[in-house]
C-alpha cells in the first residue's frame, strides 16, 4: 500500500518560498478527530506536537514519559522538557489508523512526524526535484 | 520496536475532500504574500478558503468551535517569513 504527497509552499525569509515535505495526519481527541499538517522530518528522532493539542487528547500531563527536547543549540539552558504519549493517529490516504508515541511541549513546538514510530509503519522517500513525498506501508 | 495493530477506518469524503490533491494544489496557489500575511499564525483551511488564524493554537480551536467547525478543518501553522526552519 502506496501513496504520493505534494510538498508544501512556505514563505523565503528574502522573498520567495521554500517547499517542505508535508503529511496531513488525523488525531484522535475526546471530541472526535482534529487533522493538522505535519513536517515529515526524517532527522527527528521523535514526532512533536504543541501543548495547545496535548489539551484536547483527556490525557494526564504526568502520565508521559519525560523526555529532554534539543534543538539547533547545545546549551542546556535551551533544552526544554517534554512528555511522550503514545496517540492515535488517523492516515486517511490509506484508511487506517494506528498509535504512534507523540513527544509534547509546554512550548510553540512544531507538529513533527519523526522516525520513532511513524517511520516504523511506513518507508519514506523524498523526491526534492518533483517536491514530493512517496509513503510506503510496510506492516 | 513492536508495532500495535493497525486498524482500518472508513474515511469520510470530507476528511478526504480536506487531504485531497484539490485542496493541496489551491494551498500551494496562494500568493506568497498572502502567506506572508498569516505567518507565525496558526491558520485553519476547508473548502479551498482560509477559515480561521490565530497565534495561539488553543485560540484556534476557541475560533472553529465558535463557527462550529472543530474538526472539519485542516490546521497548519505559517513560519514567519524571516525564520530558517532547520528541524
Amino acid at each position: 500500500m502506496r501513496f504520493t504527497k505534494e510538498w508544501t509552499e512556505f514563505v523565503r525569509p528574502l522573498g520567495g518560498s521554500v517547499w517542505r515535505p508535508t503529511l496531513d495526519v488525523s488525531v484522535a481527541v475526546t471530541t472526535g478527530w482534529e487533522t493538522h499538517r505535519f513536517l515529515v522530518d526524517s532527522g527527528a528522532d521523535v514526532s512533536m506536537a504543541p501543548y495547545g493539542l496535548f489539551r484536547l487528547l483527556g490525557k494526564r500531563w504526568g502520565d508521559g514519559e519525560p523526555r529532554i527536547l534539543r534543538g539547533i543549540s547545545r546549551r542546556k539552558v535551551c533544552a526544554i522538557e517534554g512528555r511522550v504519549h503514545d496517540i492515535e493517529i488517523l492516515v486517511a490516504e490509506v484508511g487506517l489508523r494506528f498509535t504512534i508515541p507523540v513527544c509534547f511541549a509546554r512550548a510553540d513546538v512544531p507538529f513533527l512526524l519523526g522516525r520513532e514510530g511513524f517511520f516504523d509503519y511506513f518507508v519514506v522517500t523524498f523526491d526534492k526535484p518533483a517536491r514530493k513525498t512517496h509513503f510506503e506501508l510496510v506492516v | 520496536m513492536v508495532k500495535p495493530a493497525v486498524k482500518v477506518e472508513s474515511i469520510a469524503p470530507e476528511l478526504l475532500e480536506l487531504i485531497g490533491e484539490e485542496h493541496q494544489a489551491w494551498r500551494n496557489a496562494l500568493p506568497v504574500a498572502e502567506l506572508a500575511r498569516y505567518g507565525g499564525k496558526y491558520i485553519a483551511t476547508r473548502k479551498k478558503q482560509i477559515v480561521a488564524a490565530s497565534e495561539s493554537l488553543e485560540e484556534l480551536y476557541r475560533q472553529l468551535e465558535s463557527l462550529g467547525l472543530r474538526g472539519r478543518c485542516l490546521i497548519e501553522y505559517i513560519e514567519e517569513p524571516d525564520v530558517v526552519v532547520i528541524y
